[in-house]
């Protein structure tokens, strides 16, 4: 069979066709996005509107039901899987880390002060999100890491009720939108 | 013709699949034959005469009750590509 440029062409040709469609359905930016949305707007609710001491109470219960969803998601996702990059194995060690620093600030915040914890949760997110469009090759994801990181200035100079605010605005636009955007690039790749 | 080259990988399914492996850390069946275009017999054809270089390692598992069978490239698989990648270069330009 055929020339040298033929074989090149072919193997130039498949190359592409592998790393052509984006793995990332999005289903993890749209389960942490809306949880994380839901409980700060709840959080934020409960500070102005009712006398609840422990407020806090609905990250405690919240984002962990998320982590156990998220897993499970994860190992679903993984066995259904089609074809595995090389950044599908890398995604969840980064997100896995960042996870593992978000819950020692938590923990630990009160060390520091609150109003501290919540600009520096933003800083990892926008390092997970900045690494992860990287890797996936999806600019949208990186947009939403740059919006992270000026959110987490604006947070160094606000009082905590309106830190809760800015999460949920990152949230909305720095991983519903995006998750979206990905669903939707996933369905039309699956069309 | 092109003499020389690994006879193995000079064939344009095996080609194919090994192309469309180099860049993954796995692909199954179903996405190789998508992608190939070729007949399921012709397929598991070729990926057995791989698998017996030690080109690619096959893992057959099941989901959701189907048979799942997943293809890597070896090490060894790795090379023979990288190899034969380099031998037809130098059939388009002898003189780099």
């Amino acid at each position: 069979m055929n020339t040298a440029e033929e074989q090149l062409q072919l193997i130039e040709r498949m190359i592409k066709q592998s790393q052509q469609k984006i793995s990332d359905n999005g289903q993890f930016y749209l389960l942490w996005g809306w949880v994380a949305l839901s409980a700060s707007l709840i959080h934020y609710g409960l500070l102005h509107f009712t006398d609840f001491s422990m407020p806090y109470l609905v990250w405690i219960i919240l984002m962990p039901l998320a982590g156990i969803v998220s897993s499970i998601m994860g190992r679903k996702q993984s066995k259904k899987a089609e074809r595995t990059l090389y950044s599908d194995k890398v995604l969840p060690y980064l997100w896995a880390s960042c996870t593992i620093s978000m819950l020692i600030l938590i923990v630990l915040g009160y060390k520091l002060t609150w109003t501290l914890v919540y600009p520096l949760l933003l800083i990892i997110w926008a390092i997970g999100l900045f690494s992860s469009g990287a890797l996936i090759r999806f600019k949208p994801l990186m947009y939403a890491a740059a919006l992270n990181w000026i959110l987490a200035i604006f947070a160094f100079f606000v009082a905590f009720d309106v830190q809760l605010l800015l999460i949920a605005c990152s949230m909305l636009f720095s991983y519903l939108v995006p998750g979206y955007m990905l669903q939707a690039q996933a369905r039309r790749d699956a069309a | 013709m092109l003499p020389n080259l690994n006879p193995l990988l000079h064939n344009q399914l095996r080609l194919s699949i090994v192309s469309l492996l180099i860049g993954l850390e796995k692909a199954d069946f179903n996405f190789l034959l998508k992608e190939t275009g070729a007949s399921k017999g012709n397929l598991s054809v070729q990926i057995n005469k791989l698998r017996e270089a030690e080109y690619l390692t096959v893992s057959k598992s099941f989901v959701n009750n189907y048979p799942k069978t997943e293809c890597a490239l070896s090490p060894k698989g790795i090379k023979a590509f990288e190899e034969y990648v380099a031998g037809i270069k130098k059939y388009i330009d002898p003189n780099p």
